[in-house]
């Protein structure tokens, strides 16, 4: 007898649905998966088998096919092992009671019958939403991200007894269910199942003293969504700034947090307890990282998002940005640019969007104490090897450039309290409304630090007198092309904070003190 | 083909030649022989010598650039030895003064060490010579640098040290000198810079102090030009601007330090550094470090 049921697979970012079709028929006693499926979900018919045995239900010995389409998609995991007992289940009882035609199966089995969590819920599900399935099957763990889904009718299990007694199949062994918990629970798609703990920041912009220069960066960096490099002595609060970063960003909306869950999801980095992640991210990698992780590589045939697309809607920061590897920066330099990741793998091509801020911090030179020299005992050799760390190239796509002083222990008790990230956050709401407005008929512009030349051109344009400050400076510094574009467009994200519409003299003057690194950086070039 | 031109601009000097420098072939253990890029001091020339630590501060840099400017108006020739911070920055001086420099190096002269110091060694070429006892192609070793610290003081009239460490090489160069009875200045410093401990130590050892070019100037009998005072242009500056102006020091101060100190608006410091910027009263030495700058020269 052949059965249908429905689950679904990652391809990528994004899942598509799959049709596992089983077929009983008599011949010589044998399984087979077919349909361009990797080991681990070869195996699942083995573990069918067993946890069946051990409800006391055998399979008969048959020749058992089953299929899963569409057929020329590589298919990998263990999510699959629920589907495939439901279908054998449905093949070898045919006159059951199944209700559940138009639902979608994911889960692993132990060999116990006990159901298990799987990673890629999330996707999972919502396409299994878009073609219009009625419901899903997850395991516990899965069931709050399974929640996130608006129309499908989420049921969960932590053993298959539990499924079997759905379909009212009768099963030998009941007194091996132990723990099981209170059966399937279905429940209704609510929001309080999303919203976990709400307010738990921690992190609070008040807690940086005296060092109002880099808060103020920060500020502009998050409010026009420019790229942000602190040089800086050890402990100035470089990274301590950095990490707040992520709580003066406008809240997410829900697309936005569904999209992020996604990706988390896929990357199995989703707390079971957690069905949506709720707070902008801040992913910190280690200077060690490797270019795949930053970018996102293969393993086992399936796409590991990494870094920059965990850091997504977020800040990816990289403390010590002179000690990472060579080829891994390089590596940032397209997506910098493009906003978005192609990657080639296994003869697929995978792409998907980079929407993060990229905060990095680097000291001035080994000891950090550069430029003052009465401090700092290193050799302009020693300098020049350090800052070689970082390419031109990188510099020159970070939009503000900002040295920090050093703070002694006098500064930071004396201080007063900082700014509160909520005071900051509702500048930087404003001005990303100003910029939304601004933006609204552009496809690929969403915030300043996205703007091309022509939409520099465009949207920042200048008074007579401002033109004319502008030269002056740009005679005066020497300053490329690039960078000029650069100083307009912090300028515009200044103009925006104090909602401005045009830009004048006095943010030009700010916008010009946030770049020089770089003139210093490459000044022993020669 | 390029490396007989790169040799044939490269003149050796024997001790019996015509042109081999008397004031080195005068010194204990003279040099067996010279190369020579360019040319050397004329008999009666007067020399100073301007040499300190490597990793001198910007203000060090500053005084040893401006006193070499001044010096090198007047017409003296600015000796040094090519390492980076203090002698990069006299040699420099000496070049914006339109004035006479001489390098003495611790390798071959066809080696321009620093490599980055490569434009300062193209300039030198020109503007006065460089100097070596090392054959072509010696590659630059630490014992080179101590030996060569006595033709820097032979070939000069007077030694000027700017900024030293306690322990500094620059110590050598000032033994030889006094050992080839040459005058010794030293710029003082507070007493707690790393970098002045070695001049306040070569004044309490007697050297004499060096507060501006004229102290140097009046050794050699001669009169410094008067120059222009910013008095006047300060006094016109708008109120909030000559604050600024002299909140600033010659030590780099971050922006941050000067925003606190002033209690100025954000805006408005960052338009009239810029300002000042722009008319040459200050510069950003590093992103946010802002520091006096002198138009002219130090000491006015």
């Amino acid at each position: 007898m052949l059965s249908k049921v429905y689950s679904a697979a990652i391809h990528g970012l994004n899942a598509y649905v799959v049709s596992v079709q089983v077929d009983e028929s008599n011949g010589l006693p044998r399984s087979m998966t077919l349909g361009n499926v990797s080991a681990s979900v070869k195996e699942a018919i083995e573990r069918v088998s067993i946890a069946l045995k051990n409800l006391g239900l055998e399979l008969p010995p048959k020749k058992i096919t089953i299929n899963l389409q569409p057929a020329d998609l590589r298919k990998n995991g263990s999510s699959f092992d629920l589907p495939i007992f439901m279908g054998t289940l449905l093949a070898l009882y045919p006159s059951c009671d199944f209700p559940y035609e138009n639902y979608g199966f994911l889960g692993e089995l132990g060999l116990d019958g006990e159901i298990r969590p799987v990673s890629g819920v999330l996707p999972m599900v919502l396409a299994l939403e878009e073609a219009g399935m009625e419901g899903v099957f997850v395991s516990k763990d899965n069931e709050r991200e399974a929640r996130n889904s608006e129309k499908l009718k989420v049921i969960s299990c932590s053993h298959i007894t539990e499924l079997l007694d759905i379909c009212k199949i009768p099963y030998g062994k009941k007194e091996k269910r132990k723990n099981i918990g209170a059966g399937p629970s279905v429940g209704s798609n609510d929001e309080s199942y999303a919203n976990g703990n709400e307010e738990d920041q921690n992190l609070d912009f008040q807690d940086v003293l005296g060092q109002s220069y880099g808060v103020r960066a920060a500020l502009i960096a998050a409010a026009g969504h420019h790229a942000l490099l602190f040089s800086g002595p050890a402990g100035s609060g470089k990274t301590m700034i950095a990490k707040r970063i992520p709580g003066i960003l406008p809240k997410m909306s829900k697309q936005e947090k569904l999209e992020l869950t996604k990706i988390y999801s896929i990357a199995s980095c989703l707390p079971s307890e957690k069905g949506l992640i709720e707070k902008r991210p801040f992913r910190a990698p280690h200077s060690a990282v490797s270019q795949n992780t930053l970018l996102g590589g293969m393993s086992s045939g399936r796409l590991i998002p990494g870094e920059l697309a965990l850091a997504g809607k977020g800040v990816l920061f990289l403390d010590e940005l002179p000690l990472f590897k060579k080829e891994s920066i390089e590596a940032l330099r397209g997506p910098m640019e493009e906003k978005r990741v192609t990657l080639h793998r296994l003869q697929q091509f995978f792409s998907y969007p980079v929407d993060c801020l990229f905060v990095a911090a680097m000291n001035p030179c080994p000891c950090g104490y550069f430029p003052d020299r009465n401090r700092c005992h290193c050799t302009p050799g020693q300098i020049r090897a350090y800052q070689r760390g970082i390419s031109k190239p990188i510099l020159e796509r970070m939009d503000l450039c900002v040295s920090l002083p050093s703070i002694t222990l006098q500064d930071a008790l004396t201080k007063e309290k900082g700014i509160s990230s909520a005071v900051l956050r509702k500048q930087v709401e404003k001005a990303r409304k100003m910029q939304e407005r601004r933006f609204f008929q552009e496809e690929k512009i969403r915030w300043n630090g996205d703007m091309n030349v022509r939409a520099v051109n465009e949207y920042c344009e200048l008074g007579k007198e401002e033109a004319e400050y502008m030269e002056n400076i740009f005679k005066l510094k020497n300053l490329s092309m690039r960078t000029y574009h650069k100083i307009l467009k912090l300028a515009r994200t200044i103009a925006d904070l104090e909602e401005e519409e045009k830009i004048n003299m006095n943010h030009l003057a700010e916008a010009v003190s946030y770049r020089g690194l770089e003139e210093v950086l490459f000044s022993f070039e020669g | 083909m390029e490396k007989k031109n790169i040799e044939l601009s490269i003149r050796e000097l024997l001790p019996f030649q015509e042109d081999f420098p008397k004031r080195l072939s005068e010194i204990p253990d003279s040099p067996e022989c010279l190369y020579l890029k360019g040319f050397l001091p004329k008999e009666g020339e007067h020399t100073v010598g301007i040499i300190g630590a490597r990793d001198g501060t910007e203000y060090g840099k500053d005084i040893a650039r401006s006193i070499a400017k001044t010096l090198a108006k007047k017409g003296i020739g600015i000796v040094s030895g090519m390492a980076y911070g203090i002698d990069s920055a006299a040699h420099e001086g000496a070049l914006e003064g339109k004035g006479k420099t001489y390098a003495v190096l611790g390798c071959g002269v066809n080696i321009c060490y620093p490599s980055c110091n490569f434009r300062l060694y193209e300039n030198i070429e020109k503007n006065g010579g460089i100097l070596s006892e090392y054959p072509l192609h010696s590659p630059p070793l630490p014992h080179h640098f101590v030996e060569r610290n006595r033709l820097i003081s032979g070939l000069s009239d007077v030694i000027l040290v700017v900024e030293a460490k306690e322990k500094s090489g620059t110590f050598i160069t000032v033994d030889r000198a006094l050992e080839q009875g040459k005058q010794v200045f030293a710029v003082p410093g507070r007493i707690v810079d790393r970098l002045s401990q070695g001049c306040n130590r070569l004044i309490r050892e007697g050297a004499s102090v060096c507060t501006s070019a004229e102290d140097i100037l009046s050794y050699f009998s001669l009169e410094a030009e008067k120059e222009e005072s910013k008095e006047d242009e300060i006094k016109n500056f708008p109120k909030e601007k000559r604050r600024i102006y002299l909140a600033l020091g010659y030590e780099s101060k971050h922006f941050q330090s000067l925003q606190e100190e002033l209690k100025l608006p954000n805006y408005m410091l960052h338009r009239y550094l810029i300002e000042l910027e722009v008319e040459g009263y200050c510069e950003c030495v590093q992103a946010a470090y802002y520091r006096r700058k002198n138009r002219n020269s130090y000491f006015n």
